[in-house]
């Protein structure tokens, strides 16, 4: 009898399991006949407009937000994320946020093989170190098994506690491998650097070019420096400052600092043929000695001319009567400028709130709109520059006419 | 003028500078030059052709652009749409759809630009589950396998 009731039971467990493999199926089957029988309009979207769409979607997202919206629109259904999937745009950007733990490499792999041979944009954020040689940028992980997996660097954005950690991964990164190709063997296009503090050996290095060690920076299209603070008592010289190689294919520049202004102005000269120009003075503490700035462009008839620039953004100008930082424009001379973008610091500036008031009453006592009109003057750019925008200055009407008398083509003016 | 002969078989005559903004028409006369006979559109309806004939009317005149320009190669992602585009957008979803397959089958990039650029507004912000009722798409992933993607695409601290 035992036998019977051990077979019985036996049979009933065997019922069971298929009762629950048939609804498994049954509940499958409901899916793909819902699949079919609903409108599901994206369904009949082509894929590559899907991706499209796709892109679309995840445009102006932070990097490092990427995973998790791809994650969201890959789990919507098994044909979202086959396109998905084979969208290679979506897959070429990575952003790394470096601490104790590192990226995961296996996976990091399948994303990045995604991207198939779409360039790359890597953006490595490292913050969290007490000493140099333990920046997390130089962990030999990041070099040896990340840069060989990328077919095709496109950009590079780099956020640094430390310039001298830059400096050493960046001389890493081309350091030769047993084939003698270096780590990183591609035209570099785009390249970001955010350094929040500047180590005492990087401005007194004898490297004459920026201590970026060999970074490919021949093919660099577009560049943006935010470069941290010297010390307040720094008495550094421009040729103890860190300086760029001649950049003749950069397009667009990005400046975020507060050194010298030969500095700049040298900078500047080494990217001759750029087209778009932002340069932020953050604290207003630039120095604009003029005897340092005429040997550089000699006199008023030697400007630095920036033949293709239609667009020139200058953020936190100082108004301070020691500080007056428009007469930098003075030095400039932009034949194709389109687009001028002035603005001034507000009234946070470092000086006390009466001053401020008093300099506010008397704006045309001070340069500033002399040194717009010789900028407009030295460019004879009075037909092209159509956009003008001031912000953050008390301006008359009779300053305000003297320049726009200067501008006849304006045709977008904001104040 | 050009005739167009939609799938349900119904006559457009339309002048050809406005129908011109069709880069497929535009081609097609270029290359069979002026005839009589109408051109068939068999995978555009009338309700959907007198929408997009609506889109190059009101364009009528602007410079066309560049076939050779791919949008994804001059990096135009921005999710700006201009004020017209977004209320000629503001349809039902089956005729978003419908004006985006007839922009692709007629070749009006910025058509199909606007269209995909709406698609997207939409979805942005929203998580899977809202996005498969906002689409009316039913969930053909078991729960592993929505796991699974999570997983894989986690890659940003190994654990």
């Amino acid at each position: 009898m035992a036998d019977f009731y051990r077979e019985i039971k036996s049979r009933t467990a065997t019922i069971r399991h298929l009762e629950a493999k048939i609804r498994e199926l049954d509940h499958e089957r409901q899916t793909y006949l819902d699949i079919l029988n609903t409108p599901g309009y994206p369904r009949t979207i082509p894929a590559e407009i899907l991706g499209e769409i796709f892109q679309h979607t995840l445009s102006g997202l932070a990097p490092s937000t990427l995973p998790r919206e791809i994650t969201k629109v890959c789990q919507v259904c098994r044909d979202w994320r086959a396109v998905a999937e084979s969208t290679p745009r979506l897959w070429s950007s990575i952003s790394i946020t470096l601490g104790k733990r590192g990226p995961c490499f296996n996976k990091l792999r399948r994303w990045i093989s995604r991207a198939r041979d779409v360039p790359i944009s890597i953006e490595i954020g490292e913050y969290n170190h007490r000493k140099p040689e333990d920046c997390h940028l130089l962990r030999a992980g990041l070099l040896s098994q990340l840069l060989p997996q990328i077919p095709v660097l496109g950009g590079l954005s780099i956020h640094s506690k430390s310039s001298c950690c830059v400096r050493k991964f960046a001389t890493a990164i081309n350091a030769p491998l047993q084939n003698g190709n270096g780590l990183l063997d591609t035209n570099l296009r785009s390249l970001e650097l955010a350094i929040q503090e500047l180590e005492e050996d990087d401005h007194s290095s004898s490297d004459p070019t920026f201590n970026l060690g060999p970074l490919p920076l021949h093919s660099l299209t577009s560049l943006s420096l935010c470069l941290p603070a010297l010390p307040w008592d720094s008495t550094v010289v421009l040729s103890e400052l860190p300086q760029l190689p001649a950049l003749p294919r950069l397009e667009t520049l990005s400046l975020k600092c507060d050194w010298a202004a030969i500095w700049f102005l040298t900078v500047i000269g080494s990217c001759k043929n750029i087209t778009e120009l932002s340069i932020d003075f953050v604290s207003g503490r630039t120095d604009l000695d003029d005897s340092n700035l005429l040997p550089l462009t000699g006199s008023s008839e030697h400007m630095l001319v920036l033949p293709k620039l239609n667009r020139l953004q200058v953020q936190n100008l100082s108004i301070r009567d020691d500080h007056n930082h428009s007469r930098f424009l003075r030095y400039l001379a932009l034949p194709s400028l389109n687009a001028l973008q002035l603005s001034f610091q507000d009234k946070e500036a470092p000086f006390d709130e009466i001053e401020y008031w008093e300099h506010c009453r008397r704006p045309d006592q001070n340069d500033i709109i002399r040194d717009i009109s010789a900028l407009i003057d030295n460019s004879g750019c009075t037909a092209t520059l159509q956009h003008l925008e001031i912000h953050f200055l008390t301006i008359s009407s009779r300053g305000l006419a003297s320049i726009l008398f200067k501008l006849p083509s304006i045709t977008h003016l904001t104040l | 003028m050009v005739l167009l002969l939609t799938s349900d078989n119904e006559m457009f005559s339309v002048a050809e500078d406005v129908i011109k903004r069709s880069a497929y028409i535009k081609n097609m006369l270029e290359d069979v030059g002026e005839s009589d006979l109408p051109i068939p559109l068999p995978n555009v309806e009338s309700n959907v052709l007198v929408k997009i004939l609506e889109y190059c009317e009101h364009y009528r005149g602007e410079p066309l652009p560049a076939s050779d320009v791919d949008p994804a190669e001059i990096g135009d992602r921005s999710l700006d749409i201009a004020d017209w585009d977004q209320k000629y957008m503001a349809v039902d979803q089956e005729m978003l759809f419908e004006i985006i397959l007839a922009a692709n089958y007629l070749d009006i990039k910025s058509l199909l630009d606007v269209g995909c650029k709406t698609v997207a507004k939409m979805m942005k912000g929203k998580s899977s589950e809202e996005i498969r009722t906002l689409f009316n798409i039913a969930n053909d992933f078991t729960p592993e396998e929505e796991a699974q993607i999570r997983k894989e695409n986690a890659w940003a601290e190994c654990r």
